[in-house]
This record gives structure tokens, sequence and C-alpha cells, in this order.
């Protein structure tokens, strides 16, 4: 090298560009492809990491076939994004291609991260979408009682993750506020001589948060997150209350709650029925409205009483699709207009698309994240692995509890329906899963299959879970392929900083 | 804006290893060996120079000539006297009456220059490699590392390719923890040679200590190869890089901002920001018109203004994404107000300069400046004062 | 082949030659999703791929867009063969130790 490069020196001559670039052999790395639909003589490629990139329609077979010319305008880029790359540089990129593998890939090594204690199934609101099961808010007998809440602490400090979220639901759980203040307790008792970093959250209507609550939610440093569908007709038609004031009630303690915990610790979500979908920015101008820099746009869920009301509420995904395009149309708008509003689930299709860093969104990965990622401890003391398991045993099929909370957490983990869930929750081997352009972003969902069809494994391709995400991977990736930088710049900034 | 070297004139012979320069205070208390150390006087010549030659002194400093035959050394009449000033290190070269500053206390940019040789050749190198055999330069250095204050918070090592000392490169930089174990090193390399993992474990230990600023000049290996004019030097950095990485060691990625590199800035930073999020800094460097970047003109120059937008979308994108950025020599005034918080002043004391034009500018101390070596065919058209009318707008 | 405008149905002989088994079932796999799919097997190394719209459902695609599916099916195929072992050093290098 150094040989080399001193007899030019002293003749101080350069070598052309020419000289450097490279001969027509290269080494094809795996990818996966997918026309766009905006552009149609394009198409979209991802490399086996997520790297994305787009050629012409036409360049593929020749592309394939080792036939790409030299002075191809594409070559470059298809090389940087880990589509192609030369003999000489197999090795290294083999081995960077490892490391954002890992990264992507490295959960599997933590164990669930995420643990739901559904701490009653009471509940004042009776929503027309829940799919909780609720009961009523005096019921006996829906609440979890101590000793299953300390057992559920006790396969807490079982688990191998350093890092672990402890989210409070319900029904309603500040109903049944003095079972979480007692988990709370126990487990910062705990945590003080373990090497864990447990963070709290609750899905509360915050409707019952009294300023004494939320004095021991701020000092636990919890985060909350509501429900608020958009503005009040939307809010109050399917969610009533005995005095139909939901919408006017969550707003108040909405605002109660920023004061005691501080804004950036209370987010919002919506519910989207067949209503809502011809509101898109009025929903979207209630948030900002309201104050929040985020909304997440979610549709209906297929369990719980939402199943009973599909007939009155439900809509086929492309409906919600169209509804979503619109609102994240309009959500762009109004960023160029320096109105910071971002959508919460495109900034974790986002944070996929863009970084090998986990999102921390265990419902969207590969292998599947429900009790792998996820534990549910339910009220009558039984283990589930997501809440839609859970769900799905409320509505008769037990099939997915994994135990008890006094199952110690190396049997629940090696319990069959958590290796059957496994076994169907990889979705690099799942047909139809296995040849899609967005595999490095998405994940299998086999509850929900198991819950439409009864076995893990059905029509990848119809699912609600993989139209929605086709959709909405198919919607941001026109903007980002086609869009202006400026939109570029606004949909990247809407990962979560990792500063 | 001092110079590394002054003339003076030397009445005696002073020693030609390198000399700590202490006022008198500092020197008649200080730890180091006094044959080491030349004492600056203050005016006149009120001293006894008997008494110093009897302590041991190397010599003095002292603004003019002796009256008769001094019975130490005595260095006088500088150039520019303020060129050698009390902590520096300085080398009287024999015979002549050049002053060389190897530290400089008062500089927030010292380095040390290990070798001339180099196993890359890039267009624009500021410091044109020589085939010569410079070992001797280690010895050297180790002698003024004995010299430097232990406070410095930072020294630069550069070259040429100072990796191509192999052990010897382990050896200085053991030796400067030893001694400055305080001190930060930053080792300017192009971490080619790191691609053997046998490199990397020479320095382990100095992990924290040493951070490795190693150039990437594109996502591609055609237009980092062409850069750097070397075969393989991509994918060899790369290789450096991850071993290093591998090892814990720090890594700093610095991009050339000139011609060559302009047309995939943004794609730079999606590539650093997938592949090597591990990095602790990244630098966007303006091009500093010397050595061959001087005959290579016609290749590098190009006004930074057709760059910026690209260059904010990139640092915005890094920033994002969580590693630390910076923009290096270039003037306030041709970037958005945005991008100011990551402009550092980062152009040494001993090359910076400002324009005639900055004499109005309102935010003339936080910027960066320029380089002396750059003339009016080497700055952006956009150069101009900032004022209040200005910052109002991005 | 057409038949009747209630229910309508394209059919394509495929050469297994050309488009090899495996694409042939992947492009059934991902036509099930809107349409009523079949596949059988013909004399001398073909495949019959017939597509049939299904209650209520949208029209088959035209021949030449079959075709289209099938050649990005035989593609994919191709690109998973020819990168299984760089594929498969990927991923033991992540599994083992990344980096």
């Amino acid at each position: 090298m150094g040989a080399d490069a001193e007899p030019r020196a002293r003749r101080n001559e350069f070598l052309p560009p020419t000289a450097f670039s490279d001969a027509r052999r290269y080494v094809l790395l795996p990818f996966r492809f997918r026309h766009l639909k905006s552009e149609s003589d394009y198409t979209l490629v991802t490399s086996e990491t997520g790297e994305f990139t787009c050629v012409p329609r036409d360049l593929l077979v020749p592309l394939v076939a080792g036939q790409l010319a030299p002075d191809s305008p594409y070559r470059l880029d298809l090389e940087a994004k880990s589509i192609i790359t030369s003999d000489a540089g197999l090795a290294i990129t083999v081995r960077r291609l490892a490391s954002q593998y890992r990264a992507r890939k490295s959960f599997i090594f933590e164990g669930p991260s995420l643990v739901l204690f559904v701490v009653t199934l009471r509940c004042d609101h009776s929503c027309h979408y829940c799919q909780v099961s609720r009961r009523s808010e005096f019921a006996p007998d829906f609440d979890m009682s101590e000793v299953d809440a300390l057992a559920a602490v006790d396969r807490l400090f079982e688990m191998p993750a350093k890092n672990i979220t402890v989210e409070f639901q319900g029904g309603e759980p500040l109903l049944a506020f003095e079972r979480v203040r007692q988990i709370v307790l126990e487990i910062s008792r705990r945590q003080a001589s373990s090497a864990k970093r447990i963070t709290f959250s609750m899905a509360t209507t915050l409707h019952h948060a009294t300023p004494e609550i939320l004095e021991f939610l701020k000092q636990y440093d919890f985060s909350v997150s509501t429900s608020l569908d958009g503005p009040p007709e939307i809010h109050d038609r399917h969610r009533p209350t005995p005095k139909r004031d939901s919408h006017a009630r969550t707003m108040a303690a909405i605002d109660r709650a920023r004061l005691a915990l501080g804004a950036c610790s209370v987010s919002a979500l919506t519910t989207i029925t067949r209503e809502a979908l011809k509101h898109p920015e009025a929903i979207v101008d209630s948030y900002v409205a309201a104050g929040f820099n985020s909304i997440f746009l979610r549709p209906l869920s297929p369990f719980g009483f939402a199943t009973r009301t599909e007939g009155k509420i439900g809509y086929p995904m492309k409906d919600f699709l169209a509804f979503y395009a619109r609102a994240l149309a309009y959500m762009l708008e109004l960023n160029a207009k320096d109105t910071s509003i971002s959508e919460a689930y495109a900034a974790i299709l986002l944070t996929h698309i863009f970084t090998s860093q986990s999102s921390g969104y265990v419902d969207l990965r590969s292998p599947q994240g429900a009790g792998s990622g996820t534990l549910v401890f339910n009220y009558d003391g039984g283990v589930y692995p997501s809440d839609e398991a859970r769900m799905l045993a409320e509505t008769g099929n037990a099939s997915l509890r994994l135990g008890n909370v006094h199952t110690p957490f190396d049997e629940l983990m090696a319990a069959p329906a958590l290796r059957l869930l496994l076994e169907a929750g990889i979705a690099e081997i799942q047909p139809g899963c296995s040849d899609c352009a967005y595999l490095p972003y998405c994940g299998a969902d086999p509850v929900a299959t198991i819950a439409r069809t009864g076995a893990p494994i059905g029509h990848t391709l119809s699912s609600a879970h993989c139209q929605r995400h086709m959709g909405l991977f198919d919607l941001l990736f026109d903007y980002l392929i086609a869009g202006e930088a400026r939109t570029v710049e606004t949909l990247r900034s809407w990962v979560p900083s990792h500063r | 804006m001092l110079a590394l070297h002054t003339h003076a004139k030397v009445a005696g012979r002073f020693p030609a290893y390198p000399l700590k320069i202490l006022d008198l205070t500092e020197a008649l208390a200080t730890t180091l060996a006094r044959t080491r150390v030349a004492a600056k006087l203050p005016s006149g010549y009120s001293v006894d120079l008997g008494a110093l030659a009897m302590l041991g002194f190397a010599g003095v400093v002292a603004e003019t000539a002796p009256g008769s035959e001094p019975p130490l050394p005595v260095l006088h009449s500088a150039g520019d006297p303020a060129v050698v000033d009390t902590g520096d290190v300085i080398q009287i070269r024999s015979g002549g009456s050049q002053v060389r500053v190897l530290f400089r206390r008062r500089s927030s940019s010292n380095s040390l220059f290990v070798t001339e040789r180099c196993n890359s050749l890039c267009l624009m190198c500021s410091q044109p490699p020589r085939e010569t055999d410079d070992n001797w330069r280690i010895d050297e250095l180790k002698d003024i590392v004995d010299l430097i204050d232990p406070t410095v918070s930072t020294i630069g090592i550069t070259g040429g390719e100072p990796t191509l000392l192999g052990h010897r490169l382990a050896e200085l930089l053991s030796h400067m923890h030893h001694s400055l174990p305080n001190t930060q090193i930053h080792v300017l390399t192009n971490g080619r040679l790191f691609a053997d993992r046998a490199l990397v474990e020479l320095f382990e230990g100095l992990q924290g200590y040493v951070t490795w600023g190693i150039p990437v000049y594109a996502d591609v290996p055609a237009v980092h190869d062409y850069v750097v004019q070397a075969h393989g030097a991509f994918f060899e950095t790369l290789e450096g890089i991850y071993n290093l990485a591998g090892s814990r060691h720090a890594i700093e990625i610095r991009y050339v901002l000139h011609k060559q590199t302009m047309a995939r800035i943004r794609q730079f930073a999606e590539f650093v920001s997938r592949n090597m999020p591990f990095s602790s800094h990244v630098a966007f460097m303006g091009l500093e018109p010397m050595g061959f970047a001087k005959m290579n003109r016609a290749l590098l120059w190009v006004d930074p203004v057709e760059y910026v937008q690209d260059l904010r979308f990139a640092v915005n994108w890094l920033d994002r994404a969580g590693v630390p950025t910076s923009i290096f020599n270039l003037p306030l005034c041709i970037l958005q107000h945005d991008l100011w918080r990551f402009a550092r002043k980062s152009i040494s004391d001993w090359k910076r300069m400002y324009l005639p034009a900055c004499e109005r500018c309102e935010v003339r101390n936080q910027c960066g400046g320029f380089f002396r070596s750059s003339g009016s065919n080497w700055q952006s058209l956009a150069i101009s004062p900032v004022t209040t009318c200005d910052r109002g707008n991005s | 082949m057409e038949s009747g405008p209630q229910n309508r149905s394209v059919s394509r002989l495929v050469d297994l030659s050309l488009v090899g088994l495996p694409a042939v079932q992947r492009a059934g796999y991902a036509l099930a999703e809107h349409y009523d799919v079949v596949l059988d097997r013909r004399a001398g190394g073909f495949v019959e791929l017939s597509v049939a719209q299904q209650a209520g459902g949208p029209a088959p695609p035209a021949a030449p867009e079959l075709d289209r599916l099938l050649l990005d099916f035989a593609l994919r195929v191709d690109i998973e063969e020819r990168t299984r072992e760089v594929r498969s050093a990927i991923v033991s290098a992540a599994l083992r130790n990344g980096r």
C-alpha cells in the first residue's frame, strides 16, 4: 500500500475515478422487492436488514442475472443499501449486515420486557368497542387479589430483562388503585437491590385521578395513556358514561394530569369507529387543540365487545387505510406550517424502517412478541402472552393461557401455548411474509390468527394485520420515495430521538 | 494566530533536545529536571544568571541581549516574543536561530506529528506524505511528552499515517497515558491497518483515553477509494472501524466536504446511522487549502453554499439518530441558523484568521473563522457579516 | 379461457422449466387473497393455474398481468437461491456475536 502511494506521491500523479470504480462483476445480496403503485415504473427493493432504495422495474431481471451495467446510475445506491456488493467487499459487508441484523433481533436475548397488570375488569364506561369485556363499576370478584399481585411481582423479578415496563390496565385500573399502589410499592422495594430498571405506565380514563392519586403517579414517574377519540361528538358517541360527558371529563382530567405529571408523561390515543372515518382532519385538529404533539390513530380491534358491535361500528381495513391516508396527509401539511404533530404508529413503523434499534413495540416483531416480549397478569391470576390472548379467554377460548401467577417463570416460558405461537410467529418462514419487501420492519401475529380462524397460521395476506401493515407501509414508502425532502425530514423526525 | 516558530538570537549554545519554558517562579518550583527547563526572565537582567547556571537550568529566555558573556545560554530578541511563552515546549535548531514550538500551553489544539509516511494519498491531503525512515520521531516525542502539562485536556496525534508505526505508536500512546493520565488522546488515522485485529490488540487498555479520528468519504468504495487514491481502502477502513469498535474503542468519523464528496452527503449520513451507530462523534469538515488540495483545486473546490442544504439534512439525520455531530471549518455566515449549534471553532488558533468583512460581524467571537491559507479563490461568495436583522431569519 | 360474466376466470398454462413449481405455488398463495385459485398438473412438465372471481370479489387479473406476477415470483425464488449462502452467513454471524 505504501509502496504504491509513494512513487505516485513523488510524481504527484493522481488516478482518475475510473481507476477505482468497479468491474462488471458483483455479488447479489439477499433482498426483497415490491412494485410501487405510485410510480408504477419503479420497484422498491429492501435488503435483508431493511435498507431500502428503488430501481426501475425493468432493471430487476438483469440485476438478478448479474447483468447490471457497470455505469448504471443505480449501482452506487444498490451497493450502499446492501443489495449488491463486490467480491472484495463481501466479507466486510456480511460483517456489517450481521451487526445490523443482530441489533434488530437483539430483543430475543431479553425475554419479556413489557408486563401488563390487569388489576380489575371493573369500569364506569361502557364503550361500544371495548376490547376488554369490562364489568360494571361495582361488580364483585373482578379485582386482582393481594396474593396474586404479590406472586406476579415474584414472576417479574424472575425475568431476565434489565429494562422492564410495567403497565397497569383494566377495566379502569384507578378503580383498584389500592392494589396498584401495593404493587408499585412492592416492586420499588425490591428494585432497589436488583439491577433492573423498571418504569411504570397506566392506561386509564383518568376520570378517577384524585390529587392524591396524581401525587402518587408523579412520585413513581408514571406515564399515562388515555382515550380521546376526537372532538366531543365523536368521543362521546361510542364512549357513554351515565351523564354522557366523557369528553369534557377527559379533557379536564388531562389538564389535571399534565399539571401534576408534566405534559410529556400524558399521552392519548383514539379508537377509530365507522363514524370517525369521515372526520380525519377534525380528529387531528382536536388533538392539536388539546395540546398534544402525538396522536395514535388506532383501528378497531377485532376482540372483545367490538366483535359484537362490529355491524354498527366496524369497517373493512381498506376504509381505515383511506381514512389514515387523509389524516397523514393533513398532519404533514400541519408540520409544513410548523405545527408539531406526529402519528404514533407511523413513528413505530418509521423507527423500524430507518433504524435497527428496537422501537420498544413488542407487537410488531419477528419472532412474534406475545409471551416472548410481553406477559399479562390477569385479575384472576391467569398469565397470558398478550392482552389479545387474554381477551380470547374471556370469550371462551383459553388455549393461550400460559399458566397462573404462581407458576415459576421458566415454566411459563416453556408452556406449549407459547411454543405454538413462536413456531407460527417467525415471519421469515411464513408464506406471504417471506417474500414481502416489508418483512424486515414487520412481524407475524399468530394470536390474531387464532382468534380469527382457530389456527395459528392462516392466510397471511388476507389478515387484517397484513392488510393494515401493507397499507401503512405502502403509504409511508410512497412519501419516502416520491415525496419532497422536507416531508422525508418530517417523517424521519418522528422516530424518537436517541440523544 | 500565533505561528509555530519564530527566529531569535542565541548567546551560548542550547542543548538540541526539547526544552520547557517556565517563568522564573514556576521554574524554581518545578519537579521537571532543570536540565530540560529554560527559565523565562522578567524584563531587564536583575536575576543572578550564575545562580541559575549553578541550579542546572538549560538556559534562560530574555527579551534583550545579555550585556556580557552569560554563564548559561540565553535565547533573546525573538522575532515574535509572544510565540515563546511560559509553559511552552520548544526546540532550538542547533546553530540556527529558528525556535520551533512543540507544545503551547495556551493553545487548545496541540498535536504531535509522528510520521511523514502514509499508505493513502488523499486528493486533498494537507500534509503530503514522504517515504522516509522517521522512526526517530517517537523517541523525540516521548521527550516532549515528558514536558507537557498534565492538566492539558487533549493532545492530537497526526501524520502521515500514525498506525504505520505499529507497536511504536502503542509505545508512544502508553507513555502519554502514563505521563498525562488525565489527558484525552485524539489520533488521526485512516484506520486501514486496523483491519488486522493484532494491531488493535496493541492498544488494549487505552480504551477511554484515546479516540480514533477516521475519515470516511462516502457510503460506497468507488468514491472513497478515489478520494484516498487507494484500492480497497474503504473496505479496509470499515474492517478497521469494526475491529476497533469490537474492542470498545472510541471512534470519530470525519468527512471532508468538497466537490468529490458533496454528491452523497445525505446517503453518507444514513450509512453511518445504520452501520456505525456506535460512533462517538461525526465531524463534517470544510476543506483546508493546504498541500495537495492546492494543486487539486479544480477537482475539489466548490462553494460551500452548494452543499449546505444537503449538509443540513445529514447533520439533522445523525443528530436524530443520537450520534454527536459537529461541523468544522465552516464560518457561521454560510450556515443556516439552526446549524450553528453544531459548528465548532475547529481551526487551530495558530492557523486561524478572520476577514476584513468579519469586522462588523456580530457573531465573530462564536465563529471558527478561516484557514490562514485560504485566499479569495477558496472563500465562499456568501461570506458576509451577520447582523441583528439577519439573525431573525433561518 | 373466460366463462360467463358472473363467474370470470383466467387460466395460464405454466411451463415449469421456465417458472418452477415453488414460484407457481407462491403466486397462487398471493392470488388466494382475492380469488379462488386452482393448480392442476398437466402433461409434459406443465401446470395450469386457474384464477377465478369470488362472489362479491374483484375480477381476476388479465393474462399478461398474471404472467408478470408469475415471473416476479420466479425472480424471488431465484434471488433466494442465489443468496442462500450469504443470508445464512449473515444470520449465523449475527447470532454468534454480531460485529
